[in-house]
């Protein structure tokens, strides 16, 4: 073979594995909005999966808490030592509340606890339902006249949607409970001034609106993940694979939607 | 504890949390709002926001709530807290906090204490903001007068009858000045080795090394106790010393050899005392009186009192801020390379420690360049162009604003009347710095910018010196050249004092 | 009775059913052999709706259940119980619920008498007090086992073996093969099995199929496989290492004309 037709073959190469890439990424796309409408056709159809619920709220919620109380607390008071420094330059510090509130409210808040149950609950999400299709549990799930969308992926869908916003509300708090105290305890901040400016222009949208993206990050993030684990297929390493796959993809999903969603909704 | 039941106090938790939340905004819900309402119309409410700070002596009472247009008028309507009692003649006003911070409604209590606004009532009484735009109209008014005053000057001096006037002024004034010899005499010895160490000083700075620091310190002291002595003489003549020691270190700077001599002339001139004296006596008289368009300028107290308030204007502006340091700062360079001096008198305004504005007039040995050109044939050939270049000496003028990032001092604006941007680096801090300016980009004939290097070293609080190299980019090596030179800084109350030693209103 | 006409699927390029016909009579174990490989999954999960095949039908009862709408396969599934090569037991529940699992979702029985009817279940696939387990505790026989009472749990009256004695000893193996034989005779139930255990085959087959390369190349009772006169059968049953099917596929000729 001459240099030239390797040269052109390994751009052809190349050309085939970007199209190959894009190609399994609308695949990907299209299978995860079908999922979507899988489940939400299939979560009014009885029987109710109400008993899954709880239990999945349980295992996105409550088991994330520690990770996302941490994530947060130490967020707020990250931020609350940067805008300190950088606002003592111009003498407005009385703002590091306002700062601090803002911005775990409106933004990192919701993010930040999103990125954390994509890393969580979506791998296990993942390992979890790719186990499952590994090992035919799935097929059996068939077999046993019961929708596997419905009886897997509702539940963690619906438990996803209805607690992340409930784990924001946590973060939230948490965030500026430890803003106030960098800024109080280390930065010697006037306690009554920081609290009041951290509500003075605080509104209830900027809650409100990071409680509405951390609905749709839970959402997506469950989707993304039980999408993963349902094509996995290939043994232990597939489900690795899967996991994986899932827990990049919701990641960048949290951070893609959140861009779109903050520039709709203020 | 089962499943459900954790889930349960997770939900629960969460929406105690979150209802903990929407009482604690501000914006939201009627459930949370508590006090009573008040309403107050102003002018504008620009720069006011709903949810401000209502206040009262500094304490924060209540929130702004709203901001309506009641005809033309901004309506607030203000949230009081329950339990604050504002009395019926309360004086309503909008603040600003600290340096373009946030504004505010202050609400200055009345006297009326039995009578309070009860909820829903309305604030009559207020007070507009200090505004900008009004600031800038007062400005305005001051530059009319000022285009005035000029406007009389030129109709003054214009006419023939001006002229015949200035001529007299002038005599007058030298008449003034030969009176000042009255007190050289008094205090000849002591004047003459005021010159005579001023002689030394600027011989010193001349070539000044390490090696004769000492002597530049002495000199110092000397310059110090001339200083001292000054003050200690009386304002009028602390003034007229200053006018006189102008001139003389004119002369010293040009003629230093016939120094002495003058100083001669001084003294027997100082035989027409009386007379002169009589003359200024005469002169004042005649201003103070109201002859003469001088006079009446003088006399007129429009233009004061226009000043006056403007001052008033802008001090209640900047009062707040209680921050703008000015600092006059006259000194001379001494060019080595082109033997010339050159004098720079500039104000230094400084509102805040990190920026500062800086106007001021510079006299330029090389300011006004004239260009003329000959022909010239030397035996039979074609004649010659010749191009002659001339310079002479003008005013020019600085206007810069600098901004301060901690050590480093960047400036710009205009410098020598023309555009110019600068930097400076605080080597020991307010003690010696270095720096660079570089200006007039636009020079005639292709000529690189004006670049100068520059050093300032802070003997003492108020006397500096520098040194450098001048017009480094030239090219024209023979205008490149080094400097040296001193100069003093009147800070704010030195100025103050001064200014208020001069009678503005006779 | 089960009938498959023209039965085709093909993974990619790669074709696993290839116009495959077979007859599944009522009450009747039918045992389709084939080597490792060749689609016998494929066709069981095929015939369950597990996997949509590319052309074919598939009529139980004359109703072609790939023509049916997800509601149709929905309630024709409950027709079906399968057992799962690895028991796919769920892993998160313990072994009563597994067993439950069908009769809870489609509420067939109330829930105060579910942990009896499991129990009798479980009785009719010989275990008994392992309500509790969960399948991680259990040993290969075992899961299969449960995996059978949860298959038959719902009263299906057909039943989908994969490989049921695959990966067990022998005694566990026969074990299996007499639940089956048993099961069909007590229940009535029409089966399939696919399996290469010709032991086990021979045991509870009523009728054996030859799937090999995507067609059923030989339908016969045991004892007629067992004679057979087809060269390729002759030689999966008996299990040769030299024959028509290695002298063919190129990945045993390396390795068998040494």
């Amino acid at each position: 073979m001459t240099d030239s037709t390797a040269k052109k073959n390994g751009a052809l190469r190349l050309a085939e594995l970007l199209g190959e890439r894009v190609h399994a990424m609308v695949l990907d796309l299209g299978a995860i909005f079908t999922l979507f409408l899988q489940v939400v056709s299939s979560a009014v159809r009885p029987p109710s999966e109400f008993r899954n619920i709880v239990k999945q709220m349980e295992e996105v919620g409550i088991r994330s808490m520690p990770v996302v109380l941490v994530t947060a607390t130490f967020t707020g008071m990250v931020l609350a030592l940067q805008s300190y420094s950088g606002f003592q330059r111009f003498g407005a510090t009385s703002f590091v509340g306002s700062v601090v509130a803002l911005s775990i409210t409106r933004e990192l808040g919701p993010v930040f606890a999103g990125l954390m149950v994509s890393g969580r609950v979506g791998a296990s999400m993942a390992a979890e339902l790719g186990t499952m299709k590994v090992t035919e549990q799935i097929d059996a799930l068939i077999t046993l006249a019961t929708n596997p969308v419905k009886y897997l992926v509702v539940p963690r869908v619906v438990a996803a949607t209805i607690v992340l916003p409930i784990l924001v509300v946590f973060a939230d708090l948490l965030g500026i409970i430890g803003g106030y105290f960098v800024s109080v305890y280390l930065m010697g901040a006037n306690p009554y001034v920081y609290m009041s400016k951290t509500y003075q222009y605080l509104e209830f949208k900027d809650i409100y609106t990071g409680l509405i993206k951390a609905s749709v990050f839970g959402m997506l993030i469950a989707l993304i993940s039980c999408h993963h684990g349902f094509v996995a297929q290939g043994g232990a390493e597939g489900v690795g694979r899967a996991t994986t796959r899932a827990v990049v993809a919701s990641s960048m999903m949290v951070l893609i939607s959140d861009y779109f969603m903050t520039s709709f909704m203020f | 504890m089962s499943r459900e039941a954790r889930v349960g106090i997770f939900v629960l938790l969460g929406l105690i949390v979150l209802t903990f939340f929407t009482f604690r905004v501000s914006k939201w819900g009627l459930i949370a709002e508590k006090g009573y309402r008040l309403t107050v119309d102003f002018d504008t409410a620009s720069g006011l926001e709903p949810k401000s700070d209502v206040k009262m002596a500094g304490v924060p009472i209540g929130k702004v709530e709203e901001i309506e247009l009641a005809g033309n008028r901004a309506r607030l309507i203000l949230r009081i807290q329950q339990g604050i009692r504002i009395p019926i003649d309360s004086v309503a006003s909008i603040q600003t906090q600290g340096l373009l911070g946030e504004k505010y409604v202050e609400i200055l209590p009345g006297k009326d204490v039995q009578r309070n606004l009860p909820s829903g009532g309305q604030i009559a009484n207020t007070l507009s903001p200090v505004n900008l735009d009004e600031m800038v109209r007062k400005l305005s008014e001051i530059g009319d007068d000022v285009k005035k005053f000029t406007d009389s000057l030129s109709a003054t001096f214009g006419t023939e009858e001006g002229k015949k006037a200035l001529g007299d002024i002038l005599r007058d004034v030298a008449a003034t000045t030969a009176s000042l010899r009255t007190v050289v005499q008094g205090n000849e010895a002591r004047i003459e080795r005021i010159l005579a160490n001023i002689d030394r000083l600027s011989a010193d700075l001349s070539d000044i090394s390490a090696a004769n620091k000492e002597d530049v310190r002495a000199t110092i002291e000397n310059l110090r106790a001339f200083s001292d002595t000054l003050k200690t003489e009386t304002p009028s003549l602390v003034r007229k010393l200053e006018e006189m020691s102008e001139r003389v270190s004119n002369i010293a700077g040009d003629n230093r050899e016939n120094l002495k001599e003058s100083i001669a002339n001084l003294k027997t001139a100082s035989a027409r005392l009386d007379n002169t004296l009589d003359s200024a006596g005469r002169v004042m008289a005649k201003i103070d009186r109201g002859e003469g368009t001088l006079g009446k300028l003088v006399n007129d107290n429009t233009v004061a009192n226009s000043l006056t308030g403007a001052f008033d204007g802008i001090s209640r502006y900047v009062g707040k801020y209680d921050a703008l340091h000015m600092t006059l700062v006259p000194w001379v360079e001494y060019q080595t390379g082109t033997s010339d001096w050159k004098y720079y008198l500039n104000l230094k305004m400084q509102p805040t420690a990190d920026k500062y504005y800086l106007v001021g007039v510079v006299n330029d040995p090389r300011g006004k360049r004239t260009d003329s050109s000959s022909f010239i044939s030397v035996g039979g050939n074609p004649p010659v162009e010749t191009r002659i270049v001339n310079f002479e000496d003008d005013w020019k003028f600085n206007a810069l604003l600098a901004k301060r990032f901690s050590r480093i001092t960047v400036r710009g604006g205009i410098m020598e009347s023309a555009g110019g941007l600068g930097l400076e680096y605080d080597v020991v801090k307010d003690r010696f710095s270095v720096g660079a300016d570089i200006f007039d980009f636009n020079r005639p004939e292709n000529n690189r910018a004006h670049l100068k290097l520059y050093g300032n070293y802070d003997i003492f609080k108020n006397l500096f010196i520098t040194g450098g190299a001048d017009d480094l980019l030239n090219r024209d090596s023979a205008y490149r050249t080094f400097f040296l030179g001193f100069g003093i800084k009147f800070p704010d109350d030195d100025l103050k004092t001064v200014i208020g030693a001069v009678p503005i209103k006779p | 009775m089960i009938a498959i006409r023209d039965l085709s699927k093909a993974f990619g390029k790669k074709v696993v059913l290839d116009d495959l016909e077979l007859t599944v009579p009522r009450g009747k174990n039918t045992v389709v052999i084939g080597g490792s490989g060749t689609g016998k999954s494929v066709l069981i999960k095929c015939a369950m709706g597990l996997i949509r095949p590319d052309a074919g039908e598939i009529r139980i009862d004359g109703q072609d259940i790939l023509r049916m709408d997800e509601q149709e396969l929905v309630r024709i599934r409950r027709r079906f119980g399968m057992l799962f090569q690895g028991a796919a037991l769920f892993d998160s529940m313990d072994v009563g619920d597994n067993v439950a699992f069908a009769l809870r979702r489609l509420k067939m029985v109330p829930e105060g008498h579910i942990r009896e009817v499991v129990e009798e279940k479980l009785s009719m696939v010989g275990l008994r007090d392992i309500q509790r387990l969960m399948p991680a505790e259990l040993s290969g026989g075992m899961k299969k086992r449960v995996g059978l009472a949860r298959a038959i749990a719902s009263e299906p009256d057909i039943l989908l073996y994969d490989e049921p004695t695959t990966g067990l000893d022998p005694i566990m193996a026969d074990v299996i093969n007499d639940l089956i034989i048993s099961l069909r005779e007590t229940l009535g139930v029409t089966s399939i099995t696919i399996t290469h255990d010709m032991a086990s085959a021979y045991k509870i087959a009523d009728q054996i199929a030859m799937l090999y390369k995507g067609k059923i190349i030989e339908v016969g009772r045991p004892e007629e496989i067992r004679t057979t006169s087809n060269p390729v059968v002759a030689q999966f049953v008996q299990g040769r290492a030299h024959g028509p099917i290695t002298d063919e596929s190129e990945e045993f000729v390396r390795f068998v004309s040494r």
